[in-house]
């Protein structure tokens, strides 16, 4: 509200000063509202328009969701969709909790334990996707493998069966995202008040009735955060699917994300691909709207995370310690295998590979694919390997880091702190942002980037990240802020302090938690996102994703496994060791920040 | 220095390079986009971009690897962006399809001054030349129905001969059967199942090839002969190919054939370079013969590399296109890229019998016999003919009936043709 400003003061200044937020923010609003409603209305007109091969504007009306919801494939992709989300999600959270469950045990190195299962979210898609399709491979894959250990009747060949090959989407997106729905579970457990697991076990509730009874019900708004979050992965589901199959075999893994980039894309068919898009849209605000409904009770600003310690001494002697520690050690072999089979891979020769599998120890040691795959590796029709799109990426993650975080930290800091008439409106519609995309927003971006000069360049790339980013930021610090007390504010105001005295002397030092979160967050996802690095920048201005594609689909050539597996983890390093070092924070901020 | 000294080095410095680069002020530049990325391919271009800057031209490319949907995304988002690239890797009715927008090039000039018109192979002229006027320049005429053959793994089950008709080809692979081998080396992919179907279709019946796949006519697609062709695919899947064929990359499916576990590969002549590659000599050890025909002659089925100009406002980049196009339509790079790719050049008048290997050369007796006896049809599967919207519903459906074995040959002909009455 706008009085909360605190004086009536009617000088020049004062108004000035009154104003001060709504200016700040104004350009922030006006990015989101150009990226949200123009982009999304300029979709939609299209999608009632005759384009074909370049978008044009003559009206013929519903005609383009007609064709669609005629064709096979589409309806392929929308009962992908069902199916994939339905076990995806489930799987995904019920696996997600009971990691969280068993971290949650008071067990010993809980941060090596997290680390194993958060480091796939640090892995772009295409990366993934290009090692388990590997390993999914009959012929040189975990089928190889099996074979090779006299099991010769052994069939593993998912990738490969028209009718089972979803399921290899859905294994591989759970192995990738487990971990975040642990995350936030675990944020959600370390959350509980202790008193209330205390007298529940002082009533005798057994452990699983204390989970069952009183843990998990408190947590309920957790799941269905991560129901949404989940849900929303889902209907994005892109680089996946086209790393991993290809929409193969035949049509059977198709996805309405990637028929909407065939059609707008290779068909040369804008109009339709536009509907379908329109109909992702529709079913992420869908989602959106439910997952807001559901919400609406749910506790804003939880409880302060207070040291758990003794809500679980008691749990500890619960359960044994050798169930624990044995599942954990299992789980974890899935986790760290696809990457061991990676690191090895580089070392060994590609006659060695093709000889013994993918999975196997190395017989030989060389590191010779390092440096070929660094400098000398032809991608691209250059033979440079992939050192300069890795600098590229460098050159922009970093800057599209630091300004998107910086103004999520302002945005939020105004959004809920200095709030103005329309500022609740102003926060839903930026929100909309993290619910498009991204095929949506491609042919506007490039329209947009041509406009202003800044088309096939690192700083374009910059800018559409920034924007982009814009609404991730903005709802993380926001939400985050939210639970900072105004009476803090308050007295700071009746000292004198001004709104950016207020802004450094008190948020930013209660920030470094969701900081950290956001950072890590927009860096990962800057630094994986290739729909954007392939089709908006050319030659030597691509960033890392775009060589690690080149490289993994090279169509008729042979493939040097050894030179990709090296590639795989150059281009994965930066990201891991911001995990690496920022893990730690992440689950203390996202108790915070972002789940809510 | 002084100002003045500045201005006259400077003038001295450009007129010396305006008299070294000869009479053209413009100095001729091009940004190519294509998506050669890798291996062969990229070699093949490299020699382009070789070429282009000897004859004192600026190259630059962007190679993108992977799919189609890749380079074309890109080429949409720089025309979108009012910046398109100077040439640009397009072909088929894609041409025909981005001259309709008004963005393309007009190289008639050049291409009277150097004849064109009469070089180049006449199956080609109305996909370069879509309106009348010239747009594109081809590099190259793929034959896409071939099959290779395994000597000795034939000559070890009792094969004498590459098959010439589908009898003969059911026969051989029963053949390959019962002497424990597999017959048909593939790889399923939309493309790869295209290919093998296209071949089927045009050796049962050359004139339901034109009205199905080049005129998209429905009533062709829904035909019992649509039927009988989808019959003999079927009957090769279930049966003469193994059973992992989806998922297999393309070194693992022409291994097979060439390392002898299956005897027969049915693929466009690309396949030379992957052979060569790994040490084989075509025609010796690996067998090239045409794709079996039901009807005794010559046939071809064609497929065509291109580059397509789009219209650019600094001459500079003018001048570069005009170079670009006379040196890709020049006999020796029409020889030079050719002769690495498995293609032979779209010039008719380039003599093969020097570096051309003998399926090279068999590939131009063929082309220029099927001409002739008017057996010459433009490829479905590799996007000479209909549209891409037809292509991608024909394509999404015969890769479906591939993997799907419970789908009967009737349906997947009507669904066929229903998919493509749905985009029309």
């Amino acid at each position: 509200m706008a009085g909360q400003a605190v004086s009536a003061g009617t000088s020049t200044w004062d108004r000035i000063k009154k104003w001060t937020p709504i200016f700040i923010i104004a350009p922030s609003i006006l990015a989101s509202f150009i990226y949200v409603f123009v982009f999304a209305g300029w979709t939609f007109y299209i999608s009632l328009s005759d384009s074909t091969l370049l978008p044009s504007y003559g009206f013929k009306g519903f005609e383009n969701y007609v064709s669609l919801w005629t064709n096979r494939r589409w309806s392929v992709a929308y009962n992908n969709l069902l199916f994939f989300s339905l076990f995806y999600v489930t799987i995904s959270m019920a696996f997600g909790l009971l990691l969280a469950i068993l971290i949650d045990q008071r067990i010993r190195a809980e941060s090596f334990w997290r680390t194993i299962f958060l480091y796939p979210l640090a892995v772009s898609f295409i990366a993934t996707g290009t090692v388990w399709q590997w390993l999914y491979n009959p012929s040189s894959g975990i089928q190889f493998l099996v074979n090779s250990w006299g099991w010769t009747d052994f069939q593993f060949a998912l990738t490969s069966d028209r009718k089972n090959a979803i399921w290899a989407i859905i294994i591989t997106g759970i192995w990738g995202s487990a971990g975040f729905s642990m995350a936030l579970f675990l944020a959600g457990l370390r959350s509980v008040d202790p008193d209330i697991i205390k007298a529940a076990q002082i009533d005798g509730a057994s452990w699983f009735r204390t989970y069952r009874k009183v843990i998990l019900p408190t947590i309920g708004p957790i799941f269905i955060a991560v129901a949404v979050v989940l849900l929303q992965f889902a209907i994005k589901t892109f680089d996946l699917a086209v790393a991993l199959t290809n929409s193969g075999p035949g049509i059977s893994t198709t996805f309405p994300a990637t028929y909407v980039y065939d059609f707008m894309f290779q068909r040369g068919e804008i109009g339709q691909g536009a509907a379908a898009a329109m109909m992702v849209l529709a079913a992420l605000a869908i989602v959106l709207g439910a997952g807001r409904l559901a919400m609406a009770d749910a506790v804003y600003g939880t409880a302060a995370v207070e040291d758990r310690e003794a809500g679980i001494a008691s749990r500890r002697r619960l359960i044994s310690r050798i169930v624990i520690y044995g599942l954990l050690g299992l789980i974890s072999i899935v986790y760290i295998v696809p990457f061991l089979v990676v690191f090895l891979n580089s070392f060994r020769t590609n006659i060695e590979i093709g000889a013994n599998g993918l999975i196997s120890l190395p017989q030989s040691f060389r590191l010779d694919a390092w440096p070929q795959a660094w400098s000398d590796f032809c991608i691209g029709g250059q033979c440079n390997g992939v050192a300069r799109y890795f600098w590229n990426s460098v050159a922009m993650v970093i800057p599209a880091t630091i300004i998107s975080t910086a103004l999520g930290a302002i945005n939020g800091y105004i959004l809920s702190k200095w709030k103005f008439p329309g500022s609740e409106i102003v926060f839903g519609c930026m929100l909309l942002g993290v619910f498009m995309p991204g095929q949506i927003a491609l042919l506007p971006w490039a329209f947009t980037l041509g406009q202003i000069g800044l088309a096939n360049s690192v700083y374009g790339l910059i800018l559409v990240h920034c924007i982009q980013g814009l609404s991730f930021t903005t709802l993380f610090f926001r939400n985050y802020y939210v639970s900072i007390p105004d009476d803090l504010l308050k007295a700071a105001r009746i000292d004198g302090a001004g709104f950016w005295r207020i802004f450094w002397k008190i948020m930013i030092p209660l920030s470094p938690p969701i900081i950290i979160v956001t950072v890590i967050w927009q860096f990962t996802g800057i630094w994986n996102e290739y729909l954007f690095g392939v089709v908006l920048n050319s030659g030597s201005n691509q960033p890392i994703t775009a060589a690690l594609v080149a490289l993994s689909m090279s169509g008729t050539t042979v493939r040097t496994y050894d030179v990709m597996s090296a590639a795989v983890l150059i281009g994965a390093l930066p990201p891991l060791l911001v995990y690496f070092f920022g893990g730690k924070y992440f689950v203390r901020g996202l108790t915070q920040g972002a789940i809510k | 220095m002084t100002f003045t000294t500045k201005v006259a080095a400077a003038a001295t410095t450009m007129l010396a390079a305006a008299l070294l680069s000869g009479t053209a002020m413009a100095a001729p530049k091009v940004l190519m986009l294509h998506q050669w990325a890798s291996g062969n391919d990229a070699a093949s271009i490299a020699k382009l971009g070789e070429m282009f800057t000897a004859a004192g031209g600026t190259w630059e490319q962007t190679a993108i690897a992977g799919h189609t949907a890749n380079t074309l995304a890109k080429l949409r988002a720089d025309v979108v962006a009012g910046n398109a690239p100077a040439a640009v890797q397009l072909k088929g009715p894609e041409i025909a399809e981005w001259n309709a927008t008004g963005g393309t090039a007009d190289m008639d000039e050049l291409a009277k001054a150097e004849n064109w018109d009469a070089v180049v192979a006449p199956e080609l002229l109305p996909v370069m030349k879509p309106d009348g006027k010239w747009v594109a320049a081809p590099m190259n005429i793929h034959r896409i129905n071939w099959i290779w053959g395994n000597k000795a793994a034939m000559e070890a089950v009792g094969v004498t001969e590459l098959p010439k008709t589908w009898a003969d080809f059911n026969a051989a692979c029963d053949k390959a059967i019962a002497g424990g081998k597999i017959c048909l080396a593939h790889l399923s992919a939309d493309w790869t199942d295209a290919t093998t179907f296209e071949n089927i279709v045009y050796g049962q019946d050359l004139d339901l090839y034109r009205k199905a796949f080049v005129e998209a006519d429905v009533d062709a697609l829904r035909s019992p002969g649509m039927i009988k062709a989808f019959d003999q695919m079927r009957l090769m899947v279930s049966k003469y190919m193994d059973p992992a064929i989806a998922g297999r990359d393309y070194d693992t499916a022409s291994n097979m054939m060439v390392n002898g576990d299956a005897l027969f590969f049915i693929m466009g002549d690309w396949e030379l370079g992957t052979i060569k590659s790994v040490g084989k000599e075509p025609g010796v050890d690996i067998l090239c013969g045409q794709a079996p025909t039901d009807w005794g002659k010559p046939g071809f089925i064609l497929n065509s590399d291109s580059v397509v100009f789009f219209k650019q406002n600094d001459p500079d980049y003018q001048e570069g296109q005009k170079l670009l196009a006379s040196l890709i339509l020049s006999p020796e790079f029409q020889k030079t890229f050719n002769i690495s790719k498995g293609s032979i050049p779209a010039r008719l008048d380039v003599d093969l019998s020097d570096g051309f290997n003998v399926c090279q050369q068999e590939s131009q007796v063929a082309l220029k016999a099927s001409i002739e006896d008017g057996a010459l049809v433009r490829s479905m599967a590799h996007n000479m003919t209909v549209l891409q919207k037809y292509r991608g519903a024909m394509m999404d459906l015969i890769t479906e009936f591939v993997n799907t074995p419970e789908m009967t040959s009737e349906e997947a002909a009507n669904l066929m043709a229903d998919a493509v009455e749905a985009q029309m």
